[in-house]
């Protein structure tokens, strides 16, 4: 029940806000002035602010961090033009790779973009609406807040949750990366009401630079209907959305989706949106984040972010995703629908080699031993180098 | 009294498991291995780690799982996971198919360790055919970047028999490791056979 309002009220999003332009009030959206280097204040803020400091030492160094200058370029730039140069200066944007929805941002102004964002994400203003979200509570200071609040409750049944949270972080589902981020995931997580306060203020900056407001309702829902889909292939019913990692610190509601339509539909904003300008940058880490994603185990949700991904205009390496998708469910139905998508990536484009392996391979799954192997023999024509080439030769050989 | 109680589900939470015995598997001896008619006759000790990574497998090493790590998987049939499942209802695990080609099983061990052990990268640099267990085989390497940011390479050797997966695998971390005990997991493979 609960489910279904807020699918109705995200889609109600988009009616309402050709609607309702009419009713703006100029001052709502201002942005507050910006004050410049900021510093912790008190004894509080300076532990909070050491504890970031020593996190950021950590994750400067790893190599999940992706350092390929021009997508870091790009995506620091999506994020001045947002919230302004001014306010950009205080930040450092680390890109990591890892297949899951989520950013974040500490107080002393690391922002950690994750790769499974920068997939899902198809147009600048969709992405400026996520890092607007992000600096807002950075900008509002919520985490000392909630470090606050959280140092009030019993110190021993914080301990307790601390070790239980460190204790089941290790050796197992990894992609916490290390205790601290798992203990530290408590202080970071925002209450309802910072969560109205970033929206808003974050609608403010997406106003102010020019981007179309609506699309952070759209991405909101493309996540959303991603955990039903996910949800769905994998035979469950009614979904909640504490499976997506960037919901379990930002908790969802109906309420909130509520409030979002009703500011999407009073901002202001612009009709920016920026999807080739977004494509281009990021098109060689396409493939790449698709490969990560595909590895999940994830039909339905991965089938739904090529499928999003595919609205705005289909790509070879869309349908090849798709057709590795389906070769890797492998039933027979799969396979025929493989082959489909993989002659489709083809005649996009024609130097896509990796299809023709694909599609070999799909076929002779199917048991169409000769046109499989003349699609092998082709690829490797093409790849004579490539790193599987003794093994294909073999096959084809008997 | 109930703060007590939570300090002691703290702690059973942190202590390492007191049934994590492991059993030294002595040299020259062929000892069977993964629950199935796989059996292999090492040339040096290795120690067994006593909890099973899942029901169709076992797990070896010489200075803990994290510096080298070698995988028996036996008779592992279709609708198998090759770990034990992480997390059933959020990240399932990857299933083996009896209809999967050799060639298919690199993208299904990529799966399979990137969920359950949390890689966060995973490359597969060669992919070969060979010989194993008297049947062809695929021998491919691989190299991961840890949910521990540390980069590792890895081995695998497999073949399907019957439908049922039979596969050994050694993944050590890049930096000496890996290169050290190569020779010795090469050993166990080369002393595999049916029991």
């Amino acid at each position: 029940m609960r489910l279904a309002a807020l699918v109705a009220a995200a889609t109600s999003l988009c009616v309402l806000a050709t609607a309702a332009q009419a009713q703006v009030d100029e001052g709502e959206f201002a942005i507050p002035p910006y004050e410049g280097v900021y510093q912790p204040q008190d004894r509080d803020e300076r532990g909070l602010w050491t504890m970031a400091d020593e996190d950021e030492r950590v994750l400067r160094d790893t190599d999940v961090v992706i350092r390929d200058p021009a997508l870091n370029d790009y995506v620091r730039g999506v994020l001045c033009r947002t919230v302004g140069q001014d306010r950009c200066e205080s930040v450092r944007v680390y890109i990591v790779r890892v297949p899951i929805f989520n950013a974040s941002m500490t107080p002393n102004g690391t922002m950690r973009v994750n790769s499974g964002l920068l997939l899902r994400v198809r147009s600048e203003a969709e992405l400026a609406s996520i890092l607007g979200h992000e600096f807002a509570h950075f900008e509002l200071r919520h985490t000392l807040a909630n470090y606050r609040r959280s140092r009030t409750g019993s110190d021993i049944g914080a301990w307790a949750a601390v070790l239980g949270a460190a204790a089941a972080n290790y050796g197992g589902y990894g992609y916490g990366h290390n205790a601290q981020v798992a203990i530290l995931g408590g202080v970071y997580s925002f209450r309802r009401n910072q969560e109205s306060e970033a929206d808003a203020l974050g609608f403010s900056y997406i106003a102010d630079a020019g981007f179309r407001p609506i699309a952070a309702a759209e991405v909101w829902q493309g996540v959303m209907d991603e955990t039903d889909r996910t949800a769905i292939d994998r035979g469950r019913r009614s979904p909640r959305y504490d499976g997506v990692a960037f919901f379990a610190s930002h908790p969802t509601s109906m309420e909130r989706a509520e409030a979002l339509a009703d500011l999407a539909t009073r901002v202001p904003g612009g009709d920016y949106d920026g999807v080739e300008e977004y494509r281009r940058a990021t098109a060689d880490w396409t493939p790449r984040f698709l490969a990560d994603e595909l590895a999940l185990n994830d039909f339905g949700g991965t089938d739904y972010v090529i499928e999003r991904l595919g609205e705005y205009g289909q790509t070879a390496d869309l349908l090849y995703a798709r057709g590795e998708l389906y070769r890797g469910r492998g039933h027979p139905r799969d396979l025929v629908n493989a082959a489909q998508f993989y002659r489709g990536a083809l005649d996009l484009d024609p130097d896509l080699h990796d299809a023709w392996r694909g599609m070999g391979l799909a076929l002779l799954r199917s048991g169409e031993f000769a046109q499989g192997s003349d699609a092998l023999r082709t690829y490797l024509e093409l790849a004579p180098e490539a790193n599987d080439a003794a093994m294909l030769r073999m096959m084809i050989k008997e | 009294m109930r703060k007590f109680g939570l300090l002691i589900a703290a702690a059973l939470l942190i202590a390492p498991g007191s049934a994590m015995a492991h059993r030294l598997i002595d040299a020259n001896e062929a000892v069977t291995v993964a629950r199935s008619d796989l059996a292999v006759v090492p040339q040096i000790e290795w120690n067994r780690i006593s909890q099973r990574p899942g029901s169709n497998a076992e797990r070896w090493t010489l200075d803990g799982e994290l510096l080298n790590d070698v995988l028996f998987f036996g008779e592992v049939a279709s609708g198998d996971t090759l770990f034990r499942e992480v997390n059933r209802r959020e990240t399932p695990l990857p299933q083996f198919a009896s209809d999967m080609l050799l060639v298919d099983l690199p993208d299904f061990v990529e799966s399979s360790l990137r969920i359950a052990k949390g890689a966060s990268t995973f490359t597969t640099t060669s992919v070969e055919p060979t010989q194993f267990l008297g049947q062809g085989g695929v021998r491919f390497e691989f190299e991961t970047l840890g949910s521990d940011d540390l980069r590792r390479k890895g081995i695998a050797v497999a073949t399907i028999i019957d439908g049922e997966l039979f596969m050994m695998l050694y993944e050590a971390p890049s930096l000496y490791f890996f290169d050290r005990n190569r020779a010795d997991f090469e050993q166990l493979v080369a002393s595999a056979h049916l029991g």
